[in-house]
Formats: C-alpha cells, sequence, structure tokens
C-alpha cells in the first residue's frame, strides 16, 4: 500500500535516545497544579468552574467553542483559583489552579462513550480533549473534521519522534502496542479512511517490530501498514512525513487535508483509543525528563498542571544546576526562564543541559550553501536569514517564508553559527503583520 | 537559578566557519610542500609574507572599521596562499604585499568583508598585479637544477599558444617546468581538491562542467586537450576558485552554469584572444553573474509559494 518516497535535506544530530528503555513510571502526585486553559492551538478556553469547588480527576475545568480542546482535572482537590495569567509562552490565559485533597479520585460520573456516526466520533474525540501531542498541540477533533469536498485517503501515523533526547513515543508504542494499533484502527475505521500507515524511523526497529505484530495478529495487514523510515531530523515533520509515505506535498498555504492526508502522532491515537475504552479523557502526560543535570533521568507519567520544578523534585531533584531547561526537544524546544511554570498537554520532554546546549557566536554568513542543501522544504534560508533580518517584506514573500516550519535543521548545520531559525521566526511574525496591513482595503477618508 | 533563555535550535552541528577555511589551508600545505621542492626556498617565503600581510591588513581593517577582528576566522589565510600561488617564486616581496593587500582591503573588506564580496579576492589580486605591475610578473623561473639560461622559461601555455609543446604529460602533471609557484604540480592540487571533497568542504557541480568545457572548447579549437587540461591556471582555479563559497553560486544548477560560463570564457581567451592564459579573468566575470544566477536558479520549494504580496 504505502512505499518508501525520498525526501530532500534534513540533518542528523546526536540522537541522545539514552532513555529509550527506561519504562514510563508514575510520579507522586503533586499537592498542587495549575492547569492553563489555552494548551492547544486556538482560543482559550474560559473555566468552568469557580474556586471553592471540588473537582475529581477528570472532572470538565475549562470549554470554549470554535477552534479548542476541553480541559480537564488533572488532580482530585479544591479549586484555588481560575485567574488570567501571563504564561511562560507570553500568551495570556486563565489557568486553574487545584490543591490536591490527596486521593486522586476520578470523577464518579465519567462513562465509556459510544458513537454511532462519524460526527459523534469526533464529538467524543473533542470531549477527551485531545490535541496534537507531538508537541503541535492542533485540537484532534478539529482536523478530523475534513471540509466540505475533501476527504481523507490516508491516515498517516507519526511514530517518528525525530527530536534528539525524547523517548515517550517510543514508550508509548512499546508498552501500549495494542492500544496504539487499536487507536488507529478505530480512527479509521470511524472517519471510513480506506488505508493508515504508522511511520516510524528506523531508529527504532523494536518498535516496527512489535507494532507490526500486533498489526498481524489482529489482521488488520489490510488496511493497516507499519512503515519503517531512513532515520534523519526531521523525518517527523507533518510535511515531510506525509511526503515520505504518500509522495505528496501539502501545498503552499494548505493544510494536509488537501492531499487527502489525516495526520496523527501516534501518543495522541494511543490515548484517544484509552478514552474510547475507560472514559478518562487527557489528565495525564508521558515525558521524557532528561539531560546531564538530572539526578535520575526517565520517562515519567505526570498529572498535566504539575509544575516542572515538582516533577524534578518528586523525581529525585537535579545533580547539578542546568544552564538551560529546554521544554521539549533540543531542535524545536522552548527554554525556560522559571522552573515554576506547568506541564502542558503537549509537553513531551523537559531537558536540563549543562554545556553542551550553550551556542558558539554568531559570525558572517559564508555563502556555503549548507542551509539550503538542509532544508526539508526545498527553501532558501540564508536568503529568508537576510531578508527577515532587514524587514524585506517582498524577498520575504518571494522565497516563501511562510512554508518554514522552523524545523531548525539550518541553523543546526550552519558553520557561522547563525541563528536562522530564530531570525527566520521572527520574519514569518513581521511578514504577518505586513501583509496584513498591506492587503487591508484602504479606510475611507 | 540562572537560565539561558533563547531560540531553537538548541543543538549545534560542530563544523565552523574556522574549521572549514583551516581545512581548505591544510588542503593548499601539498602545493606548498611541491612548490620548495620545484622553485626554492622563495616559494614558501613568499606565501608566508602574503598569509602575513593578509592577517595584518584583515585587522586593520576591522578595527578602521569598529567590528570584531575577523583575522582568526583564516579566510584571509586561504585567499593570501590562493594569491601567492599565482605569483612566481622569485616574484619581490613587494608585489606579492601589494597584492594581497589589494585582495583583502579593496576585493574584500571594503565590501563588507567575509561573506559579502564579489570577486574572489586572490583572483582579483592576482589580475591587478597583472594589469598594474607586468614587469613583476613578465618573467617566471624555472624549476631548480635546470641550466642557468632557462631561468625565465616562459610558461607552457605561452609556448603552445606559438605552438611549441616542449613538455611531457607528466611534466606538467608534475610541474616540472616554469610557471607560478603553485599553478604547477596538479597532482598535488588534486590531492588537495580530493581532500576537500572527501571532508565534504566542496563539491564537483562547478569543478567538473568548468574543466568539461575547457576540454570541450579546446578539442574545437584543434588544441591538444590533455596538454591544456594540465597547463596554465585551469586546476587550480577549477579545484578552488571555482569552489570559493562566496563568490560562486548557491545551487548545483547555479554551479553548472557558473563552471560553464568559466571554462567558456577561458577557451575563448586562450585560443581566440591575445594573452595565453584566460581562467583569471573568466572566473572575475561569472563571479558578476553569481548573484542573476542565484536567483534564476532559485529552487522551487516542496508544495510550491503562495505569493500574498506579488
Amino acid at each position: 500500500m504505502f512505499s518508501l518516497h525520498k525526501t530532500q535535506g534534513g540533518v542528523h544530530p546526536p540522537q541522545c535516545k539514552d532513555l529509550r528503555e527506561y519504562a514510563c513510571t508514575s510520579i507522586t502526585p503533586p499537592k498542587r497544579v495549575r492547569i492553563p486553559l489555552n494548551m492547544h492551538i486556538g482560543g482559550p478556553c474560559k473555566p468552568v468552574v469557580n474556586p471553592g469547588d471540588h473537582v475529581y480527576v477528570g472532572t470538565l475545568i475549562g470549554d470554549g467553542s470554535g477552534l479548542y480542546a476541553p480541559v480537564h482535572a488533572s488532580i482530585s482537590g479544591t479549586v484555588v483559583s481560575t485567574d488570567t495569567e501571563q504564561l511562560p509562552t507570553g500568551a495570556t490565559a486563565p489557568v486553574v489552579e487545584i490543591e490536591s485533597d490527596g486521593k486522586m479520585e476520578n470523577d464518579p460520573s465519567l462513562t465509556v462513550p459510544t458513537y454511532s456516526s462519524k460526527e459523534e466520533f469526533i464529538d467524543c474525540v473533542r470531549a477527551s480533549g485531545a490535541v496534537g501531542l507531538g508537541g503541535a498541540a492542533f485540537p484532534t477533533w478539529f482536523k478530523m473534521r475534513a471540509p466540505q469536498g475533501k476527504k481523507f485517503n490516508y491516515l498517516v501515523i507519526n511514530g517518528m519522534e525525530c527530536e534528539p533526547y525524547i523517548t515517550s513515543d517510543y514508550r508509548q508504542m512499546m508498552e501500549h502496542a495494542e492500544r496504539v494499533v487499536d487507536g488507529v484502527h478505530r480512527i479509521a475505521t470511524a472517519l471510513e479512511i480506506p488505508s493508515a500507515v504508522i511511520g516510524i524511523e528506523d531508529n527504532k526497529p523494536e518498535a516496527i517490530e512489535k507494532l507490526s505484530a500486533v498489526v498481524e495478529e489482529k489482521g488488520f495487514g489490510d488496511k493497516l501498514q507499519v512503515l519503517s523510515i531512513p532515520t534523519k531530523y526531521p523525518a517527523g515533520g507533518e510535511k515531510v512525513l506525509i511526503h515520505a509515505t504518500t509522495g505528496l506535498d501539502v501545498p503552499a498555504g494548505g493544510l494536509p487535508v488537501d492531499v487527502g492526508c489525516l495526520v496523527v502522532n501516534v501518543t495522541t491515537a494511543s490515548r484517544i483509543e484509552q478514552y474510547f475504552r475507560y472514559g478518562m479523557p487527557l489528565v495525564t502526560k508521558t515525558l521524557t525528563l532528561g539531560g546531564d543535570c538530572i539526578t535520575n533521568p526517565g520517562n515519567y507519567r505526570v498529572p498535566i498542571g504539575m509544575s516542572v520544578r515538582d516533577i524534578i523534585d518528586a523525581a529525585g531533584g537535579l545533580a547539578k544546576e542546568p544552564k538551560k531547561i529546554i521544554m521539549g526537544g533540543p531542535m524545536m524546544g522552548r527554554t525556560l526562564t522559571s522552573i515554576d511554570c506547568p506541564i502542558i498537554k503537549a509537553n513531551n520532554a523537559i531537558l536540563c543541559l549543562d554545556d553542551e546546549a550553550i551556542l558558539p557566536e554568531e559570525t558572517p554568513c559564508i555563502r556555503c550553501g549548507r542551509c539550503v542543501r538542509v532544508c526539508p522544504l526545498g527553501l532558501m534560508p540564508y536568503a529568508l536569514d537576510s531578508a527577515s533580518r532587514s524587514h524585506d517584506v517582498v524577498a520575504l514573500d518571494e522565497l516563501a517564508v511562510m512554508n518554514c516550519m522552523e524545523c531548525g535543521s539550518c541553523a543546526y548545520t550552519c558553520p557561522a553559527h547563525r541563528r536562522i531559525t530564530a531570525s527566520i521566526r521572527e520574519g514569518k511574525g513581521f511578514y504577518r503583520s505586513e501583509v496584513a496591513r498591506l492587503t487591508q482595503p484602504a479606510k475611507e477618508a | 537559578m540562572n537560565l539561558i533563555n533563547e531560540a531553537s535550535p538548541h543543538f549545534h552541528g560542530k563544523d565552523s566557519t574556522q574549521k572549514i577555511m583551516g581545512l581548505v589551508c591544510l588542503s593548499l600545505v601539498p602545493t606548498v610542500i611541491a612548490a620548495t621542492v620545484l622553485y626554492g626556498l622563495g616559494a614558501p617565503l613568499l606565501v608566508m609574507v602574503c598569509i602575513a600581510t593578509a592577517l595584518v591588513c584583515e585587522h586593520l581593517c576591522c578595527i578602521a572599521m569598529h567590528r570584531e577582528s575577523t583575522a582568526g576566522d583564516m579566510s584571509c589565510v586561504v585567499t593570501a596562499m590562493l594569491f601567492a600561488f599565482t605569483l612566481p617564486a622569485n616574484c619581490p616581496f613587494w608585489v606579492a604585499v601589494l597584492g594581497t593587500a589589494f585582495a583583502v582591503v579593496v576585493v574584500k573588506m571594503l565590501f563588507g568583508g567575509i561573506g559579502c564580496n564579489i570577486f574572489n579576492p586572490a583572483v582579483a589580486a592576482r589580475v591587478f598585479v597583472m594589469v598594474a605591475l607586468p614587469s613583476a610578473l613578465s618573467a617566471y623561473p624555472d624549476v631548480l637544477g635546470k641550466p642557468l639560461d632557462a631561468i625565465t622559461g616562459a610558461t607552457p601555455l605561452a609556448m603552445a599558444s606559438a605552438g611549441n609543446m616542449p613538455y611531457s604529460y607528466l611534466d606538467l602533471l608534475l610541474g616540472n617546468h616554469a610557471g607560478a609557484l603553485g599553478e604547477t604540480c596538479i597532482i598535488t592540487l588534486l590531492i588537495g581538491y580530493v581532500f576537500l571533497l572527501i571532508m565534504r568542504i566542496v563539491d564537483g557541480w562547478a569543478t567538473l562542467p568548468f574543466i568539461g568545457t575547457v576540454a570541450i572548447v579546446s578539442l574545437f579549437a584543434g588544441q591538444d586537450v590533455v596538454y591544456q587540461l594540465l597547463s596554465g591556471g585551469l586546476a587550480m582555479g577549477a579545484f578552488f576558485m571555482a569552489t570559493d563559497y562566496t563568490t560562486t553560486p548557491m545551487t548545483p544548477t547555479g554551479k553548472i552554469i557558473f563552471g560553464v560560463g568559466c571554462g567558456l570564457i577561458t577557451g575563448l581567451i586562450r585560443f581566440f584572444a591575445s594573452s595565453p592564459e584566460g581562467v583569471a579573468f573568466s572566473i572575475l566575470f561569472m563571479n558578476m553573474f553569481v548573484p542573476l544566477i542565484d536567483r534564476i536558479t532559485r529552487p522551487v520549494p516542496a508544495g510550491g509559494v503562495k505569493n500574498a504580496l506579488i
């Protein structure tokens, strides 16, 4: 059904996947969680609980409308506050703070969901609170609704996990292989998608073997295939994975549905299946706690909203003071300025790094062309870098700045150590605002 | 806890400009050794003079331009070595100093320093010296051990254009004849180039079309193809100057266009103009077209472009 297609560009950063064999363990639940209500792409949810209310694990605490995913309590206890705060990302959103009663009781009103149509299935996925758990945090239910006149031909499951260090998806595949496969099958069946593929990098042969065996055992082989894909960063980027599995290119400014693809992260699929089996929405997250500065690195299952400080402490603390703490992987993750920020749905790693994350100083571009060679989307990063720095909106337009997915390959490979990705990211922001300004109809005098 | 806050990516490859330039310098060392064997101690001395001049000039320019000094990135050492290679081993030091200073100050730093120059500094300086001080470069010393009257032997190319080809292919390959100190020994230049290919510092996208086009033009002009490929500055130009990062195109297609252009102009000058050698002029000429070539060979991004403004 699916065969491997060659992708362009890419880099080979050190994989650092030493934690792959560390089984996922639960962590002592914290005394307090702070759950932001904007853990997804789209508008933040509004709190549906008030300070003083008692909540259980799985109780709905934030709901919204439009592009959103509902938010649920991750511990049982009492709501302390629902104030709007500024988050480390710079955005402001309501944050529901819950003080634990120490019981971790599940909400008794939770029931196993049932559905009889595509629309009901999508409503259930929405109710599960699922978002893209690979890091994008796009509400999963929203992308399952194919727009009028379009349909999904392929369900592409992203089990690539191409970022260095992170092993949470790998653990999910190894520990819940059966649930992953059932989840994928359920999504494909419910949405009437004729064929599905699980793409896994070939540096995880055990996962490929395990999932293939489960697929065979369950007799899903006619519509579900596990595909081994050469290890190369960013092979797990959505557009890159679609190309590698189907040979199709998502048009500029378009969505995967434009080429008939629905892309779902492997852990997202597994968590959706979990919801359909047990009725428990997304309230915990598995993440890789890694880096030289962690005493007991490993893969931990933590309640969403637990602070990074509490997680590090519960896992045994820091061996030495980190120079950089990254939420996510080293290629696309975000640095933390304070360790008191909460874990959100899309986090899949906390890395406490020492000297290995210190970047060398920037020097002038020598036009070596490496960034052009490694760009997985065929862009000209060096030219985008200079256009971004000089605020040249026309050049940014010509060079297709919005195609950039900020994978970081160009900056990784640059021998002049230029912060190409950071500069293009700023260029995208500038471009967006300029295009809005330049294309809006002239105001009447 | 004092945490660094910066944008991704947080990992970085191990290469640096300094390392790349250092490797290029290393790739030129065999040729310096060959020049010492062929032309005596004057050759390495001249290379040293050029390197020292380049470092001083780049450092002073950076001071004058109120910038952090870029002399340490080794790129000016590459320029100095390549420029020295184009000089006869008995070239007066003041000519070498003047030429190197021109390369670094005028061709490189005045255009904005590393990465910003339009012309290859070594080639431009070579042409500058040739035009401004023709007497300094008119006589090329022959290799050591030849009879005294041969000390100002003409180069093989000059002789070939007069219809006289006294050297065997082996002599040409080993550099066993009169010529610029670093241009003659094809073997060591090739060793250096292959080293850079293996280290993945350079590629063959411009080099092979350059040499190939010269071969084809030689064939059509009724010349001895092998003799043409092994003499003059072709090897050095195609190996080290047509692979310069800053002054050549970015994409493989662009590099092929650049290489073919260089080859055509070299051939035209060698066979149909008054000068016996055209490599330097052809590279400078094609340098001018690099921004244009880069523009017309821009790759189409995966998924195409959706323009909002044009």
